[in-house]
C-alpha cells in the first residue's frame, strides 16, 4: 500500500507523516499523550465550532434551504460519528442512525435532482468514510477511504452541473471528518495506551506484591511449621516476663496442652528457681547487651522433675535498637548429660581398675612420652605426677641408676613403636633408693588401621620372686650335696655291708667246711662222742650265722639298687623239678607230704633270674616246712594272661589277721615265741617280697588261723627276650 | 642224696685256685677224700701255670683273685690252644647272680657257689661232670 502511495507522493514525507499520524500512540509518553488529548480537544472544539459558524452563515444567507439542511444534517451525523468511535458500542444503532441520515436527502430534496446528487454525493461518500471506519476500524484505511471519497467527489465537480461552492461545504465536512477521526484516534489511542499502560504496571505491581505475599507467606508457614516440629522448646515473651508463644514441643516438655491459653503464665514459671536465677541475673543481661546468650538451665518437666536444658536467649529490637521481645529456645541435654556421667563413671572405672592393678602399668605415646601412670608406680617410687608425666620413658627417674636400663627402656620404645611387643627383666630404683627387679613388658595399642596410637608399658614386682628363685636354687645346691652325700653314704654303706658280710661269710665258710669235714670224719679227722655233739652244735650254728649273713646281704643288695637281675630263658618245669628235689628231702625228714603241680598252659620256656626265683621259691617253700606239721605244703605253678603264679600252700599253724600286715617287714615273726621255736633270721619274707617287687611282680598271702596259710608271688610273663 | 663212691675221682688230676687258704684246704680236702690228685693255685697267673704244668681234667677257680682274677685267667686260657680246651669250673660268691651267666658267657664251663659243704660241694660237683661227655664216661658211678 505505501508502495502505490509512494508513486504520489514523495515516500520518505508521506512515512513521516504517516507514522505522525498513525503510530504516535507506540510509545507514547504519558506527558505527551495528554498534550495530544489537549490538542485533539482544541481541534474538535475548531471543528464544532467552524461548523456552528458555517451553519449560521448559511442560514443567514441562505435561509432554511437544502444547502443548510445538508450541513445541519451533516453536522448531527459528525456527531453521531464521533459518538460511536468513541464508545465503540451501539454499533448497529450506530450504522441505522448513520444510514437513515444518510439518506435522508433522498426525501427531503427529491424534487431537486442536482440537489439530490449533491446530498446523495456527500451523503455516500461519508457513509463510506464511516462504513469502512467501523468495518476496518484503522486508520490506515480511512484514511485511505477518505482519500478515495474526495477523489469521487472531486469527479462529480467535474463531470456533474454542480460548482465548486457547491461542495465547499461537504468537502470541509469531509476533511474535518477525516481529521477528526484521525486526531480523534490518536487522541483515543494514546488514551488506551496510557490506561494500558497504567493497568499492566499497576497489574505488575499487584503481581509482585501478590507473589512477595506469598513468599513471606510460605516462609513464615515453613518456619511455623519448623519451630512447630522442632523438639526443642522454642518460645517467645514480652520483656516484663509474660510468654506470647510456646511450640509444640516445649508445651509437651512442660506438660501444657497445645490449646491452653499462656496469656496469664510467667516464663519463670516454667523452670526451677535456680535456673530462673541463672536466666534472670545472666542470660537476659547479657542477651539484652549482646543480643544472644546460651547456657545450661533448666525446665520444670510435667511431672515436677527437672530438664536439664541447654537454653538460648535471643533479644529482639526494634529499627531504633531497643529491646521489644524476648525469644528463646532450650534443648534437652539430659540424654547428652546422662551419657556425659556415662562417659565420666566409664573414665573412673578405667581409671580405677589401672590405679588397683597389682602391677606398674603406664601409658607412652608412640615416641615414648609418659602420658599415665598408675597408682602402684606412684606409691613404689614416692614420685609426683609432674616428676614423670611427659618424660620420655627412658628417662624417668626410676631408671636413674644404671645407663645400662635407660639403653634397654629406649630400646623397648623403639620395638613397641614398631608394633612389637616385648617382655625383659629390668631393675627400677624406687622411693628410699631401694633398686627392684621389675618384669617390663611394652606392646603397642593400634588403632582400626593398625597404626600405633600408644604404647602400653606394664610391670611386675619380681624382687621377691627372684629372692625366691636364688634362695631355690641355694636350696637346690644344697639338697644335691645333700643327696650327693646321702647316695655317697648310701653306696658307702652298701658298700661297707657288703664288704662286712662278705668278710665274714669267709671265716664262717672256713667253720662250715672244716666242721663239715671234722664231722665226716674226712681228711683223718677223729673225735669221741661228746666232742661230736659239740661239733654238730658248732656247725648248726655256723650254719645259722651263715644264713643270716646270706639274708642280710641279700636284702642289702636289693636295697641298695646293686641286685642285678638276669634276663635268661629257663624252663618253669626244670626249676620245679629242681625246686622239688631240694625240698623233698626237709619234706621227707618232717614227715609231711609236698605236692607239686605245673600248669600245663604254663609255656616251656620263659625268661627272667632263674637264680631269683628260686630264691623267692625257696624261701617260701622253707618256711611252709618250717610252720607245717602235719598235712602237707603244695607248689602250683600257675599261667595267667600277663603274669603267672607261683602258690606255696601248707596245712600249717596260718597267721593271725594283725599280722599278716607286717609278716614282710624285715626281722618281724608273728611272735618272739615262733622265733625261739621255728628259729629263722625273720629276713625270709622281706627278701621274698623284695625280690618279688624287684622282679616287676609281688607276694600276697592268704591264711586261715590253724588251716594254713597261701603265699602267692605274682611276676610278669616274659615269653620272649 | 646221691650216695657217691670214695673212689670216685680216683686218679683225677684237679687244679683248684683260690686266694683264701681255709678255702682252698677245704675244696682239697673233700676232692682228696674221693681220690682225687689235687694241685693248687692261690691266684690266676699261678693257677695258669699249674694248668699247663699238670693238665688236669678239670679246673676250679675263685672269681676274685689278686694278681689274676678268675677272668683274665679264663681269657687267657681259652686264647691258649694248649689248654683251651680244660674245663673250667667257676666258684662264684653268694648270690652274685650277674657274675653266674657271665662266668658262662665268659667261658667258664659252669659255676659252684660258695660256701663250699662236705654236704653239697662234691654232690653239685658231679652234676656239673655228667655234663661234660668226656668225663662223664670216666666217672666211677
Amino acid at each position: 500500500m505505501m508502495k502505490h502511495l509512494g508513486v504520489f507522493f514523495p515516500q520518505n514525507t508521506l512515512n513521516n507523516l504517516l507514522n505522525k499520524l498513525l503510530e504516535p500512540s507506540a510509545s507514547i509518553p504519558k506527558e505527551q499523550a495528554l498534550s495530544y488529548r489537549l490538542l485533539a480537544g482544541i481541534i474538535l472544539l475548531l471543528i464544532v465550532l467552524s461548523f456552528v459558524i458555517g451553519i449560521v452563515i448559511s442560514f443567514i444567507s441562505f435561509g432554511l434551504n437544502t444547502q443548510t439542511f445538508v450541513s445541519i444534517a451533516s453536522f448531527f451525523m459528525l456527531v453521531s460519528a464521533y459518538l460511536v468511535l468513541a464508545s465503540g458500542r451501539y454499533l448497529f444503532p450506530a450504522v441505522l442512525i448513520i444510514g437513515i441520515v444518510a439518506t435522508s436527502p433522498m426525501f427531503t430534496v427529491i424534487v431537486d435532482v442536482e440537489q439530490y446528487l449533491n446530498s446523495s454525493a456527500l451523503g455516500l461518500s461519508t457513509l463510506a468514510v464511516l462504513l469502512t471506519a467501523i468495518l476496518f476500524p484503522n486508520r490506515r484505511s480511512i484514511l485511505l477511504s477518505s482519500a478515495w471519497v474526495g477523489i469521487l467527489l472531486l469527479s462529480l465537480l467535474v463531470f456533474l452541473p454542480i460548482t465548486i461552492t457547491d461542495l465547499v461545504t461537504p468537502l470541509a465536512v469531509l476533511v474535518a471528518a477525516i481529521g477528526f477521526t484521525l486526531v480523534f484516534d490518536s487522541h483515543r489511542n494514546a488514551l488506551e495506551q496510557l490506561r494500558r499502560q497504567e493497568l499492566v504496571a499497576i497489574n505488575e505491581s499487584l503481581q509482585v506484591e501478590i507473589e512477595e505475599r506469598k513468599r513471606i507467606e510460605e516462609s513464615q508457614a515453613r518456619l511455623v511449621a519448623i519451630v512447630e516440629t522442632t523438639s526443642d522448646l522454642v518460645g517467645s515473651a514480652s520483656l516484663d516476663g509474660h510468654p506470647s508463644y510456646i511450640n509444640r514441643a516445649g508445651r509437651q516438655m512442660i506438660g501444657l496442652d497445645l490449646d491452653a491459653d499462656i496469656s496469664d503464665m510467667m516464663i519463670t514459671d516454667i523452670s526451677p528457681a535456680w535456673a530462673n536465677e541463672i536466666i534472670g541475673q545472666i542470660g537476659v543481661p547479657i542477651a539484652m547487651s549482646r543480643g544472644t546468650w546460651t547456657g545450661e538451665t533448666a525446665l520444670l518437666g510435667r511431672d515436677g522433675r527437672e530438664i536439664p536444658v541447654s537454653q538460648t536467649i535471643i533479644a529482639h529490637r526494634d529499627a531504633n535498637g531497643n529491646p521489644t521481645y524476648l525469644s528463646t529456645m532450650m534443648r534437652d541435654i539430659t540424654a547428652q548429660k546422662e551419657a556425659n556421667a556415662q562417659l565420666a563413671a566409664n573414665a573412673k572405672r578405667i581409671r580405677d581398675i589401672f590405679d588397683n592393678l597389682a602391677i606398674f602399668a603406664l601409658m607412652l605415646d608412640p615416641d615414648g612420652k609418659v602420658v599415665e601412670v598408675n597408682q602402684p608406680i606412684y606409691a613404689i617410687t614416692e614420685l609426683k605426677p609432674n616428676e614423670v608425666i611427659n618424660s620420655l620413658f627412658p628417662n624417668t627417674p626410676w631408671f636413674g641408676h644404671s645407663s645400662e636400663m635407660r639403653d634397654l627402656a629406649s630400646h623397648l620404645v623403639q620395638q613397641a613403636s614398631q608394633g612389637k611387643l616385648i617382655t625383659v627383666e629390668m631393675s627400677a630404683i624406687v622411693a628410699h633408693g631401694l633398686i627392684i627387679d621389675v618384669l617390663v613388658t611394652v606392646g603397642p595399642l593400634l588403632n582400626d588401621h593398625g597404626k600405633v596410637i600408644n604404647l602400653v608399658a606394664s610391670g611386675v614386682d619380681i624382687t621377691a620372686l627372684k629372692q625366691a628363685e636364688q634362695e631355690q636354687k641355694r636350696l637346690i645346691k644344697d639338697l644335691q650335696a645333700a643327696k650327693r652325700l646321702a647316695d655317697e653314704n648310701s653306696r658307702l654303706k652298701s658298700e661297707f655291708l657288703s664288704t662286712m658280710s662278705h668278710e665274714l661269710r669267709t671265716p664262717m665258710n672256713a667253720i662250715e667246711g672244716f666242721t663239715g669235714i671234722i664231722l665226716k670224719k674226712m681228711g683223718g679227722a677223729d673225735f669221741n662222742a661228746k666232742t661230736e655233739e659239740y661239733l654238730h652244735r658248732v656247725h648248726s650254728n655256723s650254719r645259722r650265722l651263715l644264713q643270716l649273713i646270706n639274708d642280710f646281704l641279700d636284702l642289702s643288695r636289693v636295697e641298695s639298687g646293686r641286685l642285678e637281675l638276669a634276663h635268661q630263658p629257663f624252663a618253669p618245669a626244670h626249676l620245679a623239678q629242681r625246686w622239688r628235689d631240694e625240698i623233698s628231702v626237709l619234706a621227707e625228714k618232717k614227715n609231711i607230704a609236698f605236692e607239686v603241680a605245673v600248669d600245663p598252659d604254663l609255656p616251656s620256656t620263659l625268661y627272667g633270674d632263674e637264680e631269683a626265683i628260686s630264691k623267692v621259691t625257696i624261701n617260701l617253700l622253707s618256711n611252709a616246712i618250717k610252720f607245717t606239721e602235719q598235712g602237707g605244703i603244695t607248689l602250683k605253678l600257675e599261667a595267667r594272661e600277663t603274669t603267672w603264679n607261683i602258690m606255696v600252700s601248707d596245712t600249717g599253724i596260718g597267721i593271725p589277721p594283725h599280722a599278716r600286715d607286717f609278716i614282710f617287714e624285715e626281722f618281724r615273726q608273728v611272735d618272739q615265741s615262733s622265733k625261739r621255736k621255728y628259729g629263722g633270721t625273720g629276713l625270709g619274707l622281706a627278701i621274698v617280697q623284695k625280690y618279688a617287687r624287684s622282679m616287676g611282680g609281688n607276694v600276697s598271702v592268704k591264711s586261715e588261723l590253724g588251716q594254713g596259710s597261701t603265699f602267692t608271688v605274682t611276676l610278669p610273663l616274659h615269653i620272649a627276650e | 642224696m646221691l650216695d657217691l663212691p670214695n673212689d670216685l675221682l680216683v686218679g683225677w688230676d684237679i687244679v683248684v685256685i683260690d686266694d683264701e687258704e681255709d678255702s682252698l684246704l677245704v675244696a682239697q680236702v673233700i676232692l682228696l677224700e674221693y681220690g682225687a690228685n689235687v694241685y693248687t693255685a692261690s691266684n690266676g697267673q699261678e693257677g695258669l701255670e699249674v694248668i699247663r704244668e699238670v693238665r688236669p681234667k678239670f679246673a676250679i677257680s675263685d672269681l676274685s683273685m689278686p694278681i689274676l682274677d678268675g677272668w683274665g685267667l679264663i681269657s687267657e686260657l681259652k686264647h691258649d690252644p694248649e689248654i683251651q680246651d680244660i674245663p673250667v669250673i667257676a666258684l662264684t660268691a653268694h648270690a652274685m647272680v650277674g657274675d653266674r651267666e657271665r662266668a658262662v658267657q665268659f667261658g667258664f664251663h659252669n659255676y659252684l657257689t660258695k660256701p663250699l659243704t662236705v654236704e653239697t660241694f662234691i654232690q653239685d660237683l658231679v652234676k656239673l661232670l655228667v655234663d661234660i661227655p668226656v668225663l662223664a664216661n670216666e666217672l666211677n658211678i
